[in-house]
C-alpha cells in the first residue's frame, strides 16, 4: 500500500514537471515510473493514471481560481460541438486524457519491469 | 525471450498509438492532446489579454515613457512624447488584444493562409497571389523615402507588435492558435501593414461585375443592357448637385465560348477564395455634415457610419493618440497604426465608399507559339512571370507562377487569357494620407492629406471648428481611351487602355454649400454632366434621399437627431412606390384585407415590431423577381430554386441588386410605365401582363409564403423575428459567433441592413462629432475592443449598437485629465 502511494506521488510529480514544459505527450513517461515501481499491470495502469490525473487536476484547480474558467469552458465545449450545459466536458476530457496516457505508461512500465 | 517482451511491447505500441491519435486533428475537431494540455492547451487563453489595474513594462525600442489609460469602455488613451512611441504603443496594445485577428487578416491579404492551415487554403492563396496585393504593397513602399514620418510610425507600430509577440510564450498564444494547433507567430512587418491597407482597397473596390455585364451583353444585346442598366439612372440625385454631360458607350469583347470559359474560371476562383458578393447582404455606408447655421449648437456636427461585413473581432479598434504633434481619436484598423475615421482637436472626417469603377478586365491575345507572349502596342510582348512561393503547412512549398501583362495579372485559368487592371495594383500610399489626416487641424491640411488617398476611392465628409463643412470623393479614377470598362474588353488593340487618371482638383468635391449640409451614402457623387466617367455601381438613392429628407426637416438639428438618423429605419423606396402597389390590390378575403390594412397604416419604418415591414420586404422582392426572372430566363439564364440566378452572385457592391436592374429603373417603371413590356410574363403565352397583374400575383405569393413561414396569425409576422444581424467570428466557430440580434432597418434605410432575412453586414462603426466641444463626441461598433472571447470586452458594444446607443469618446488632453471614475487600468511603457 505504501509503495502504491509512493508510486502515485512520484508519477504526479513527474507528470507535473513534464507538463510544466507543455509536454502532454510525455505523460506515459511519468506513468512508466509508477508502473516500474509497482511491477503489476493492473496497479500500474490505475495508479499511473491516477498520478498523471492528479497532476493535471492540480493545474485545472489553479486555473479555476485564477482566471474566468467557466466562460472559457463554455467556449471550448462549443468548439467541440457541445452545448453550454456540457461545459464541464472539456475539463473532464482533459482529466481522462491524463489518466489514459499516465495509465498506459504505468501498464507499459509494469510489464517491462516484470519482463526483466 | 521474444515471448517475455511481447506484452510490454504491445503496451508500448498501444501507448504510442493513443498519444499519436491525440496529436492529430479529427475532421473539424482540433487535436485533443495539445488542446487539452493544461500548460500548452486552451486553459491559458483565459488570461491572454487581461490588463492589470496598474502595470509597467520596460520594452526595447521606445525613446521615452508612454502612458496608456484604458477607460471603462476598454478604449486606450495613449499619451506619448513623440509619434513613433505612440505608434509603438498602438502596435503593442493591438497585438495584446487582437493578435490572432491581425495574423489571419494579413495572411488572407497576402495569400499565406496555407502556411497556417494547410493545403485546403492553397487555391485561395494562389488567387490572392494573382491579385498581388503584396506586390503592390512592395512597389508602394519602394517609393517612400525611408525617413518619411508615416513610414517611421509604421515601423514603430511593427516594433510594438513584435515586442508583444516576443513577450508571450508559445503556450500562451490566443485561443485561435490553440484551435489551429499553431505555436509560433511570424514577426510583424511594415509590409504586412501596407498589404493589409491594400486589402482594404481590394475589399471595398473589387468587383467582378464586368463578367456579369459581358454575359448580359452576350445574351441580351448591348441596347437592352444599356436600357436596363444605364450609367445615368432615372430618379437619381447626386450628392454633389452641379457640375458641367458625358455618356460613354458600353463596350465588350466579342461573344465567344472561350470568353464564357474564362468568365466561369475567374468567378469559380473568386468564389472559392470567398471574394464574391452574395445576394441580399446590404452594407451601405453613410456620412453627413451640417453647418452651424443648421445645428442647434451653432457649430457643425459630423456623423459617419461606414457599413462593412460584420465580423468578430471587429475590423475596428477605437483609440486616442496624444503626442505633442497630434491629438486624434477614432477607429484604427486592426493591423494599421493610424486613425481611419475620427477627429482631431479641430477637424473630423468620416468615410463612405465611392463605389467607382476602378477595375477593368482585358481579354489578351496570346501568341499561339508562346502562351507567355501577348499582343499589345502592335507587337508581341513577354509577360512578366513572377515565381510566387507558397508555404503549405504539413507539405512542401508550392511554386506558383503569376503571369502579368501591361494590363495586370492574368486571372483566368481556362478559355481566353483575361488580365485584371486595378488602381490598387499601382504604387499608392494611403497610410501617409491617414498619418497626415491624424495631424490635420484645418481644411487645407485635410485636403493636402487626401492627395495621397487613392485606393479605395472614398467620400470624405469633413467639418471643423471654424465652421467649414465639405465633402471630397478622393481617389484614383482611371480615364479610358474609349469605352466605360463595364464589360471585358479587347486588350490587344489598345483601344480601351487607361490613359491617365482624373486630376485631384477635379474629383467630385464641395465646400460650404448654401443648403448648409452635405452627405454621401454610396450614391452617385456627381451629376450626369460631370466631365469624367466615374462608374455605375452606385447604391440605390434611397438612403441618400432619406438623409436629405431628415436633414431638411430637423432645422435646427441636434446631436440626438444625428444619432436617430444613423439608426433610422424608414424605407423611402416604400414611401415612393407602395401607394401605387396598394392601389392595384382589391382584397379577396378578410385575411388580405387585414394584411392590406397593416400596409395602409404603415409609416414606412422597418422597426423590429412592424408587421407591415415584413410584408413589404417580401412583397417587393417577389414583385421584382416576378418582373425580371422571365426576361432573364428568356435570355438563356437559369435560376436556382430559391430564385437566385444560377452560377452568378450579385452585381454591385452590396448584394442588394442581385441580378436585377437597379432600383431606380424599377421605380421609374412602376411609377411611370405601367404597361412596360418587362411586366409581361413571357412564360404565359396567351396573356400580356401589366404592372398591376404582377403586383397582384406577387402580393398573393407573398401572403402565401409568409403564412407558410410564420402561420396565419398576422401578429406573429413581426419584422424582428426574422430580420436579425449575424456577426460571425473570423473562424466562424458557432460558439464565438453572435447571431440572431433583432435590428431595425432594411436595404433602403440609413440603418442599412439586408432586405428581410439575416444581415451579415451593416453599420460597422457609428460616430457623431459635436464641434461645440469635440470631447463631447460618441461612437459605437458591433463588437468589443478585445479579440478574446473570454474577455468582457469581446462583445460588450453589441447591445449598445443594436439599440442605437453609443459610448462617449473621452478626449483628454493628458493623463491627468481623465477622471478616476473613467479609468479601468493604467499601463506605463518605459524604454529598456
Amino acid at each position: 500500500m505504501k509503495n502504491t502511494w509512493i508510486a502515485v506521488v512520484l508519477v504526479a510529480l513527474a507528470a507535473f514537471v513534464l507538463e510544466l514544459f507543455g509536454w502532454w505527450w510525455a505523460m506515459p513517461i511519468a506513468g512508466l515510473i509508477g508502473g516500474w515501481l509497482l511491477r503489476n499491470g493492473k496497479q500500474g495502469f490505475v495508479f499511473g493514471g491516477l498520478g498523471a490525473m492528479a497532476a493535471w487536476l492540480a493545474f485545472v484547480v489553479f486555473f479555476a481560481f485564477t482566471s474566468p474558467m467557466g466562460k472559457l469552458l463554455v467556449v471550448v465545449s462549443g468548439v467541440l460541438g457541445l452545448d453550454a450545459s456540457l461545459a464541464f466536458v472539456p475539463a473532464l476530457l482533459a482529466i481522462l486524457v491524463a489518466f489514459l496516457l499516465g495509465g498506459l505508461g504505468g501498464l507499459t512500465g509494469a510489464l517491462f519491469a516484470q519482463s526483466v | 525471450m521474444r515471448a517475455r517482451f511481447a506484452k510490454p511491447i504491445l503496451a508500448l505500441l498501444a501507448t504510442i498509438l493513443v498519444a499519436s491519435l491525440l496529436a492529430i486533428s479529427l475532421g473539424p475537431l482540433p487535436a485533443l492532446g495539445p488542446l487539452l494540455s493544461p500548460v500548452g492547451g486552451f486553459w491559458s487563453a483565459a488570461k491572454d489579454d487581461t490588463f492589470q489595474s496598474q502595470e509597467q513594462l520596460n520594452l526595447p525600442g521606445l525613446k521615452n515613457k508612454v502612458t496608456v489609460i484604458r477607460d471603462v469602455y476598454g478604449i486606450p488613451h495613449i499619451f506619448a512624447q513623440n509619434d513613433e512611441d505612440a505608434a509603438f504603443a498602438v502596435g503593442y496594445l493591438q497585438a495584446k488584444e487582437r493578435l490572432a485577428q491581425m495574423d489571419l487578416q494579413r495572411r488572407n491579404a497576402e495569400g499565406t493562409m496555407a502556411a497556417l492551415v494547410g493545403p485546403d487554403a492553397l487555391q485561395d492563396d494562389e488567387f490572392m497571389r494573382d491579385v498581388g496585393l503584396q506586390r503592390a504593397a512592395q512597389a508602394s513602399l519602394a517609393q517612400i523615402k525611408p525617413d518619411d514620418p508615416s513610414l517611421l510610425a509604421m515601423q514603430a507600430f511593427a516594433n510594438g507588435v513584435n515586442a508583444y509577440i516576443q513577450s508571450i510564450e508559445p503556450n500562451n498564444l490566443p485561443l485561435e492558435y490553440k484551435l489551429l494547433g499553431v505555436k509560433q507567430v511570424q514577426p510583424w512587418t511594415v509590409l504586412d501593414e501596407m498589404t493589409f491597407a491594400k486589402y482594404m482597397g481590394w475589399d471595398l473596390i473589387h468587383s467582378f461585375d464586368d463578367m456579369y455585364f459581358t454575359t448580359l451583353v452576350e445574351k441580351m444585346g448591348v441596347q437592352k443592357v444599356y436600357d436596363l442598366f444605364p450609367v445615368n439612372r432615372p430618379i437619381e440625385t447626386p450628392f454633389i448637385r452641379s457640375w458641367p454631360a458625358n455618356e460613354t458607350p458600353l463596350s465588350s469583347a466579342s461573344p465567344s465560348p472561350q470568353l464564357d470559359l474564362a468568365i466561369a474560371s475567374i468567378l469559380d476562383r473568386a468564389e472559392q477564395a470567398n471574394q464574391l458578393n452574395q445576394p441580399n447582404t446590404w452594407r451601405g455606408s453613410n456620412n453627413w455634415v451640417i453647418n452651424g447655421a443648421r445645428s442647434a449648437t451653432g457649430k457643425p456636427i459630423l456623423a459617419s457610419d461606414p457599413h462593412l461585413g460584420y465580423q468578430l473581432p471587429s475590423l475596428w479598434y477605437t483609440v486616442q493618440i496624444v503626442t505633442p504633434a497630434q491629438n486624434v481619436e477614432g477607429v484604427v484598423l486592426a493591423g494599421i497604426p493610424f486613425v481611419v475615421i475620427g477627429h482631431t482637436r479641430n477637424i473630423a472626417w468620416g468615410l463612405t465608399n465611392t463605389q467607382a469603377d476602378v477595375m477593368d478586365f482585358f481579354a489578351e491575345k496570346t501568341n499561339p507559339a508562346n502562351p507567355n507572349q501577348y499582343w499589345h502596342n502592335n507587337q508581341w510582348n513577354n509577360m512578366q512571370i513572377v515565381d510566387e512561393v507558397i508555404d503549405v503547412r504539413g507539405g512542401q512549398p508550392v511554386h506558383y507562377p503569376v503571369r502579368i501583362t501591361d494590363h495586370g495579372p492574368i486571372m483566368s485559368k481556362q478559355g481566353f487569357t483575361v488580365a485584371m487592371e486595378w488602381t490598387g495594383a499601382l504604387p499608392t500610399f494611403e497610410p501617409r494620407a491617414l498619418y497626415n489626416l491624424n495631424h490635420a487641424e484645418d481644411y487645407s491640411s485635410f485636403v493636402n492629406a487626401l492627395k495621397d488617398f487613392q485606393v479605395p476611392a472614398q467620400n470624405f465628409a469633413y467639418a471643423d471648428t471654424k465652421g467649414n463643412i465639405a465633402i471630397w470623393s478622393a481617389g484614383l479614377y482611371p480615364i479610358r481611351k474609349s469605352g466605360d470598362g463595364r464589360t471585358i474588353v479587347d486588350g490587344a488593340s489598345g483601344n480601351y487602355d487607361w490613359t491617365g487618371y482624373i486630376p485631384f482638383d477635379q474629383v467630385p468635391h464641395a465646400l460650404n454649400p448654401d443648403q448648409g449640409f452635405l452627405w454621401s451614402a454610396n450614391d452617385r457623387p456627381a451629376p450626369p454632366n460631370y466631365p469624367y466617367y466615374l462608374g455605375y455601381q452606385w447604391d440605390p438613392n434611397s438612403r441618400g434621399t432619406r438623409i436629405h429628407q431628415r436633414l431638411m426637416q430637423c432645422d435646427p438639428c441636434t446631436i440626438a437627431d444625428m444619432e436617430a438618423l444613423q439608426y433610422d429605419s424608414k424605407d423611402v423606396y416604400a414611401e415612393a412606390i407602395l401607394p401605387t402597389m396598394l392601389a392595384a390590390i382589391t382584397p379577396k378575403d378578410d385575411f388580405e384585407t387585414a394584411a392590406l390594412n397593416q400596409m395602409k397604416n404603415w409609416n414606412y419604418f422597418t422597426t423590429t415590431d412592424s408587421i407591415a415591414a415584413t410584408i413589404w420586404v417580401n412583397w417587393l422582392s417577389n414583385f421584382r423577381h416576378a418582373t425580371w426572372q422571365d426576361d432573364w430566363e428568356a435570355a438563356g439564364f437559369q435560376f436556382n430554386a430559391d430564385g437566385t440566378l444560377k452560377d452568378w452572385d450579385a452585381w454591385g457592391f452590396n448584394g442588394d441588386n442581385e441580378y436585377q436592374p437597379p432600383f431606380e429603373v424599377f421605380e421609374d417603371m412602376v411609377l411611370h410605365q405601367p404597361n412596360s413590356p418587362y411586366f409581361d410574363d413571357l412564360r404565359t403565352k396567351d396573356k400580356v401582363e401589366t404592372r398591376d397583374d404582377i403586383i397582384r400575383s406577387s402580393f398573393e405569393k407573398t401572403l402565401s409564403d409568409l403564412k407558410q413561414e410564420y402561420g396565419p396569425d398576422l401578429t406573429a409576422w413581426e419584422y424582428g423575428k426574422n430580420h436579425v444581424s449575424d456577426i460571425p467570428h473570423l473562424l466562424d466557430v458557432p460558439v464565438l459567433n453572435r447571431v440572431g440580434i433583432p435590428i431595425p432597418g432594411d436595404g433602403n434605410s440609413p440603418n442599412g441592413q439586408s432586405n428581410g432575412g439575416p444581415s451579415d453586414g451593416g453599420p460597422s462603426w457609428r460616430m457623431v462629432v459635436d464641434f461645440t466641444d469635440v470631447a463631447n463626441s460618441f461612437g459605437v461598433y458591433p463588437g468589443g475592443q478585445s479579440g478574446s472571447p473570454i474577455s468582457l470586452d469581446y462583445d460588450n458594444f453589441i447591445p449598445l449598437w443594436a439599440q442605437g446607443k453609443y459610448f462617449p469618446l473621452l478626449f483628454p488632453g493628458g493623463p491627468d485629465q481623465v477622471e478616476a471614475k473613467n479609468i479601468a487600468s493604467t499601463l506605463t511603457f518605459e524604454p529598456k
